[in-house]
């Protein structure tokens, strides 16, 4: 099984961010199990960041693509995806209403079930810490080292995404969906 | 590909000659790259091991050398050969010690290549073409940035013939040449490079333990497609049921190939059934057909009984209760349904799936939550670590209302409250008591026995009809006299909103909306390590 991932591991709000180590481990497990290529979106300003992701990861299988394409291009690369990873964000939102199996990352900031991508082909992890919902709106005011996304284990992620990937009862992928 | 003047004592240097000279000294400096390369080194009076990369595939054997052992490395003319580049240059910059250099020279796209897209003119091993962006893109990619920095970077173009055209060779320089040094890693570094550490709360960070069983990662799944069954209950006047017509009629428009059944009052089942929109019409008096008239029917319970007898042995994906009233929502429960929709709270009817709460709408104001820390509150037991208040042991010798806990005099509006005090046992479970009041504790607007068990954080109402300011929540010791160790993370408060009213038919359409937006793409939500469902 080979499978072409999309993950945007940076929102606009830290926040909300799973781990860089931890999209690296997946990101690994990807390409060692499911002989995954990985492709990493964002913006120019993040690509220092995400190169913590790809530094010891093959580049034929991972690749950096932080600010080098439009945001027209990166819905292309997105509707063309096996699966996509993100935070709660709106590549998250954009990969669920375009059809493409999605799996989210979600922190305790948010409650799920008001703000979760929704889509046909959606998997939305969330850890259930005694502080969530905490609506706080920075993360200098969690004093919990934003325990519900670095408890959220890599491979408890990469299971996600192997179903994501199995998945058969979705629509056709990037058949535009009204959400 | 990079003529360079034989050099000779003080002869003049070319300018790669220069850099080569200058950046590769030292007792262990090692030159990685095609055969041939020896003599330009000798002839610059470098002292250099060589490590060739076979002629034809231009692949580099590993360097076999300790971790921070060279004083510099000469990459020369492999870069653009190597597949895994990130490997290469990470290999290569580790064999340096602290002050070392790795000297990179690779062919230059618009000198050597003179071409948009690979395959290259004149070295078919060449994988990748290079600018001077694309070149540091490649080392930022591998290299730690605290570990290095760049001492010197050229576009070696010297005697270069710009006049030539692209399909001759190219003749003079034309190599991009970059030199690292390499850092001594800052003590910061990892502090640094930890996402968004800038940001990371400091000075009373406290960090809690591990996962518990009482904290699951949960996956909030799409489940497969539309419901095939759905059962509409719409049993109460005629008037309500004419003002129900368009949320009917929305709910076929939504599920077209579904089957709809409904079940309305005997009265209306003529008019249900010239609608033309459901493929059953069950007729059920739950109410009686002229409300004013006194009741012969039975009592609430035994129709909801009733009820559960007419529909036995039927089973729905989908059941829903268009009525904004809360009266009827308990049959929902009488029905074989995977999901139940219905207004009201989940508070109140815990068994709707899908819930629009239109509560109390009479009560005016903005909703509200926020979570109060422990820092706002006073601990007589136990200590305040980090932003928490922990109370490591038990405690003998306490009674019952003794005070643990108590502020943290906060301001509420009117309106209807809840509360949760967030408080976790870090041994057994036992119980303590709590009371909020106002006004130094001479009035108490709610009690109650506070359980500090794992993965259980009781819901506290609170209805208040005007303000309060200074409002303090006390936690103390219950009737067992018992304190064991616990956690207190604080509460969280919640208000509920409210909102102008809306017509009844606007109130029933939003409903049927909601429903058909819910069931487009439906979900369920199960424990990531069971598999199980959760609610």
């Amino acid at each position: 099984m080979s499978a072409a991932l999309v993950i945007a591991p940076v929102s606009n709000d830290p926040l909300r961010d799973w781990p860089l180590s931890h999209f690296e481990q997946l990101a690994r497990l990807c390409v060692e199990q499911l002989e995954a290529t990985v492709d990493c979106v964002g913006i120019r300003a993040q690509r220092v960041a995400v190169n913590q992701i790809v530094r010891r990861l093959p580049p034929d299988r991972v690749r950096n693509l932080c600010g080098t394409m439009p945001w027209s291009d990166t819905t292309e690369l997105i509707r063309s995806a096996s699966c996509v990873v993100a935070n709660n964000s709106g590549i998250a939102h954009l990969a669920a209403g375009l059809g493409v199996p999605t799996v989210c990352v979600f922190g305790a900031s948010h409650n799920p079930y008001e703000w979760m991508a929704r889509g046909p082909a959606v998997i939305t992890l969330h850890k259930r810490t005694g502080c969530a919902p905490c609506a706080f709106g920075q993360l200098a005011e969690c004093p919990f080292d934003k325990r519900c996304l670095r408890e959220i284990a890599p491979e408890t992620v990469f299971e996600a995404v192997r179903r994501a990937c199995a998945r058969t009862d979705a629509p056709v992928q990037g058949s535009p969906v009204h959400v | 590909m990079h003529p360079t003047d034989a050099t000779d004592g003080e002869e003049e240097l070319s300018r790669r000659g220069a850099m080569l000279r200058a950046y590769l000294a030292g007792d262990r400096v090692v030159m990685v790259g095609p055969p041939g390369y020896r003599r330009e080194l000798a002839d610059l009076g470098v002292n250099a091991a060589v490590v060739e990369c076979d002629a034809e595939t231009r692949q580099v054997p590993s360097l076999g050398l300790p971790p921070g052992s060279q004083d510099a490395v000469f990459a020369n003319d492999v870069l653009a050969c190597i597949g895994d580049y990130r490997a290469a240059i990470a290999e290569w910059f580790g064999t340096l010690k602290v002050g070392g250099r790795l000297v990179i020279a690779v062919p230059h796209q618009f000198l050597f290549e003179r071409k948009l897209f690979p395959p290259s003119r004149w070295e078919t091993q060449h994988r990748r073409f290079y600018t001077t962006s694309l070149l540091l893109t490649e080392i930022e990619e591998a290299l730690d940035p605290l570990s290095y920095r760049v001492r010197d970077l050229t576009e070696d173009d010297e005697d270069f013939d710009y006049s030539a055209p692209p399909d001759q060779s190219p003749t003079g320089s034309c190599d991009i040449i970059v030199v690292l040094e390499r850092m001594a890693r800052p003590p910061y570094a990892d502090a640094l490079l930890d996402e968004r550490s800038g940001d990371r709360a400091t000075g009373r960070f406290v960090r809690v333990p591990g996962p518990a069983a009482s904290e699951p990662v949960v996956a909030i799944e799409t489940t497969a497609g539309p419901p095939q069954r759905i059962l509409v209950l719409k049993l109460d006047h005629r008037g309500d049921f004419i003002m129900g017509r368009p949320a009917m009629e929305l709910l076929r428009r939504e599920f077209p190939s579904s089957h709809l059944t409904l079940v309305c009052g005997p009265w209306n089942r003529a008019d249900a059934e010239q609608l033309g929109l459901f493929n059953e019409v069950i007729g059920f008096a739950f109410f009686p057909e002229v409300a004013s008239h006194v009741s012969d029917l039975a009592k609430e319970e035994e129709r909801v009984i009733l009820f559960a007898r007419h529909m036995a042995g039927r089973s729905y994906d989908l059941a829903i209760d268009l009525r904004v009233d809360q009266d009827t929502r308990l049959l929902l429960t009488a029905v074989d349904a995977t999901q139940r929709a219905g207004f009201g709270t989940a508070e109140r009817f815990p068994f709707l799936d899908i819930a629009l709460p239109f509560i109390n709408p009479t009560v005016s104001g903005r909703a509200e939550q926020r979570l109060i820390m422990p820092d706002r509150f006073t601990a007589m037991a136990g200590r305040h670590e980090g932003f928490a208040i922990v109370n490591p042991d038990d405690l003998p010798g306490k009674t019952h209302g003794d005070r643990l806990i108590y502020g943290p005099y906060a301001d509420f509006e009117a309106g209807d409250w809840t509360l949760e005090i967030i408080i976790e046992p870090l041994a057994s479970d036992f119980d303590l008591t709590y009371d909020v009041c106002w006004d130094v504790g001479s009035n108490v607007i709610g009690a109650g026995i506070l359980p500090v068990r794992r993965g259980v954080r009781p819901r506290i109402a609170l209805h208040l009809e005007e303000a309060l300011k200074g409002v303090e929540i006390r936690v103390s010791v219950g009737p067992s006299n018992r304190v064991r160790p616990y956690r207190f993370l604080g509460c969280r408060v919640g208000k509920r909103g409210a909102f102008p009213a809306l017509h009844q038919q606007e109130m029933l359409v939003l409903l049927a909306s909601l429903v058909a937006h819910r069931m487009r793409f439906p979900y369920q939500t199960v424990d990531t390590a069971t598999r199980l469902p959760v609610s």
